[in-house]
């Protein structure tokens, strides 16, 4: 019996030892399930970072402490002339480098081994071509905190380095003729004001313009141009020789320093200059011209700066253009004072909007049916707090030059839109009269105008159809789409658009006909001398006819005398401006 | 604790004292007993496995850890000669277990704890290694290094004068070595 239970407890005892074992077995099994998938995973995410590794163009190398390569991707094989199946097995990391690169690469590994190092290295590829490179290393540590291995990433700066060193050849050198640019021309002018010490009267700087080179350019193309140009630099080298320094500061604009001659030997040497571009250039089987202009400045004291310099040759330069090609002019007192002058007046106008320093000036328009007054055109006034009040010939080309006239064409626009809504609820039982307010042809593209004046319309209450925008013929005889686009968009706040000046410039009737205009004014210059002038009678006529039959209305401006307005009545011209019916006042002065 | 350590144990129970002693430490614990190496398991299944031991070998459970650390180390031995053959002694063997034998346990149990020692060498022929685990295995460490000396047939004496199971902060391990006769 008890033997039997011994049996029973032995049977009992293996199959729980069998139940352990099975139950381990299972473990096991679904231990190394899971590992086998876990590696799998791990051996694609590791393929994928090699593959990656392998196919970016830096050179990834990774090496032991000691610098024993441990793996070198395909473009770090490249530096080495390895294929994909040569072993680095006993390849060194510093055989990426030249002999004498090694201390460098050295001294980065130490610093990578105490955190981590980057910057620039040299890499020498196996045919002997150095590549500069910008690197990163990494000391990569293990279980321990002692560093297992280390990796470098390097990018090839070569092509950077090619750009880098384009773009200080340019900034120095004109690509097309080989001279030097303006960076470098003022250079030397400053190292020759340092070597011309007690000497300085004898150092000038020229500033030359080739008149024609713009027209060539335009006319026989870009290529045909430059050849040109290319032949003008020749030339007045030829002329100049060693003793002074020729540099290409603009498209057909060169710099000349011009060093140890006296006043009288440096006009002689003008004189050459412009006679050596006198004589024809051949280009592409063309003759040529290409008459030069010079603006000259004399150094005037140690305390000339290079720019300065520069700066005035280009004031005289443009006089000499003023003036006509082929001279030259000399810088003298009398243009820094107008320089000065501009200047000037520039930083006071700029001012003036900000200070309430300009004010509008109202001038009548009459309608000759009636005899009553239709509106008036805005005019702009500078109340300048020394000068009085300054008219505006003398400010507004400033104004267009230095694209002041964007902000100040706004304010213009701002106070005549006021002024409308201010005059209809004046005389709100009264036929509504315009007001009409000029449009420089910058202010067209400056800014979102349509916008703009859409606002000013809005925060004005105006009405629209009141306000008159007039701009010059040169704004319509511009052919483009843009300026048809942006015309039709202003048309369409229910403004009225005026050509103003009508038949002194490039009059076309073709922008008359398509262009969305209301209004024609007729030049003054037809109008001064109509009641004598048949001629003018006739064009006057003719515009009056032409502007009816577009079903447009038309005003004669500068109207000074009687007989005018009469023969412009009989005419059937509707709007009539001049001061015989009223000069621009404020508004205050007007007759309403 | 990883399976190998169990496994460990069921061999050397299962060599020293048959198979049965292992089915009855199985039984008085309350173990599953079914380990596999690769296999994580509680840290108390060990401890009540040589808490059984020690009941039913009628030995301290100190004494029953470093039994087990010093037989179980001739089976790693046996297992993983290329831990061993590099070196001639003791010491040098158990400098390289942080870096090189720990280094590849992670390598084969990624998720393994395996304790971080620290060496200091007072003497050419002596070691001490410090030691620090919420395991508190100070005996089964003294166990390994005993079963090691006897892998390169040398003889050490072993003391620890700070010991975490004495209120210690940390285990603090004297090896002194000497040639066997």
């Amino acid at each position: 019996m008890s033997m039997d239970l011994s049996a029973a407890e032995q049977l009992a005892q293996l199959e729980r030892r069998v139940a352990r074992e099975r139950l381990a077995r299972q473990e096991a099994e679904s231990i190394a399930e899971r590992v086998t998938t876990d590696l799998y995973e791990s051996l694609r995410a590791t393929h994928r970072f090699k593959e990656i590794l392998h196919a970016t163009p830096d050179v990834v190398a990774v090496f032991q402490p000691d610098g024993k390569l441990l793996d070198l991707n395909r473009a770090g094989r490249a530096v080495l002339g390895l294929g994909e199946s040569d072993s680095i097995a006993n390849l060194r990391v510093d055989r990426l480098t030249s002999p004498e690169h090694r201390g460098a690469l050295r001294s980065a590994m130490a610093s990578a081994l105490e955190g981590g190092w980057d910057g620039e290295l040299s890499f020498q590829r196996h045919d002997g071509h150095e590549i500069p490179v910008s690197a990163v290393m990494v000391a990569h540590r293990g279980h321990d905190e002692r560093v297992e291995y280390v990796s470098v990433i390097a990018r090839d700066l070569t092509e950077r380095k090619v750009y880098e060193a384009e773009l200080h050849y340019r900034a120095f050198f004109d690509q097309l003729t080989g001279l030097p640019a303006q960076e470098s021309f003022l250079r030397h002018v400053q190292q020759g004001l340092a070597r011309s010490l007690g000497a300085l009267d004898r150092l000038s700087v020229l500033a030359l313009d080739v008149a024609d080179y713009r027209t060539v350019n335009e006319t026989l193309g870009r290529e045909a141009g430059n050849r040109l140009l290319a032949a003008v630099a020749d030339r007045l080298h030829g002329v100049l020789g060693s003793a002074h320094l020729l540099a290409r500061i603009g498209a057909g604009e060169f710099a000349i320093l011009v060093e140890d001659l006296d006043r009288d030997q440096t006009e002689q040497l003008c004189i050459r200059l412009v006679d050596a571009l006198r004589r024809p250039f051949v280009v592409e089987g063309r003759q040529l011209v290409a008459r030069a202009a010079i603006g000259v400045v004399f150094c005037r004291g140690d305390r000339d700066r290079p720019e300065n310099l520069l700066r005035d040759a280009e004031a005289a330069l443009a006089r000499a253009i003023e003036s006509g090609a082929d001279r030259y002019e000399i810088f003298d007192d009398a243009m820094r004072m107008r320089a000065v002058e501009r200047l000037e007046m520039e930083h006071d106008l700029r001012r003036a909007l900000q200070r309430d320093e300009l004010v509008l000036h109202y001038q009548p328009e009459i309608d000759l049916r009636t005899g009553e007054l239709a509106g008036v055109e805005a005019l702009v006034r500078w109340n300048h707090p020394l000068r009085g009040l300054i008219p505006p010939g003398t400010f507004i080309g400033l104004a267009e030059d230095t694209g002041l006239i964007v902000g100040l064409g706004q304010w213009v626009l701002e106070q005549a839109a006021a002024q409308l809504k201010a005059f209809h609820d004046a005389r709100p039982d009264r036929a509504p009269m315009f007001v009409s307010a000029n449009l420089s042809p910058r202010q067209l593209f400056a800014t979102d105008l349509v916008r703009v004046v859409e606002r000013i319309l809005e925060i004005s209450g105006a009405d629209p159809s009141s306000l008159l925008i007039e701009m010059t013929e040169n704004v319509f005889a511009g052919t483009d789409d843009r300026t048809l686009s942006v015309l039709r968009n202003l048309h369409s706040l229910g403004v009225k658009l005026v050509v103003d000046d009508f038949g002194a410039g490039h009059s076309s009737l073709r922008y008359v006909k398509s262009f969305p205009i209301d209004v024609v004014k007729i030049d003054r210059v037809f109008i001064s001398n109509l009641e004598h002038d048949p001629a003018d009678r006739a064009v006057v006529k003719a515009i009056i006819d032409m502007v009816h039959a577009l079903d447009l209305t038309v005003v004669a401006e500068g109207v000074e005398e009687a007989p005018q307005a009469e023969i412009l009545t009989e005419m059937g011209c509707d709007l009539v401006q001049g001061y015989y019916f009223g000069r621009p006042v404020p508004v205050a002065d007007l007759q309403l | 604790m990883k399976g190998i350590i169990f496994n460990l144990l069921e061999d050397v129970v299962t060599d020293d004292h048959g198979v049965e002693t292992w089915d009855r430490l199985v039984e008085l614990s309350g173990a599953t007993g079914a380990y596999t190496s690769l296999g994580n398991y509680d840290d108390s299944e060990i401890s009540s496995l040589v808490d059984a031991a020690a009941e039913q070998l009628h030995q301290p459970r100190d004494d029953v850890l470093r039994w087990f650390g010093e037989r179980a180390l001739s089976r790693l031995a046996d297992r993983y000669p290329q831990f061993f053959t590099p070196h001639v002694r003791t010491l040098d063997f158990v400098l390289t277990i942080n870096g090189i034998v720990h280094a590849e346990v992670v390598k084969l149990y990624p998720d393994a704890r395996a304790p971080l020692f620290a060496f200091d060498r007072p003497g050419p022929d002596s070691l001490v290694l410090t030691y620090r685990s919420a395991r508190r295995l100070c005996h089964l460490a003294e166990g390994f290094a005993a079963g090691a000396a006897r892998h390169y047939s040398e003889q050490v004496r072993i003391e620890q004068p700070v010991c975490m199971h004495r209120g210690d902060d940390e285990c603090r391990l004297m090896l002194e070595f000497g040639m066997t006769g």
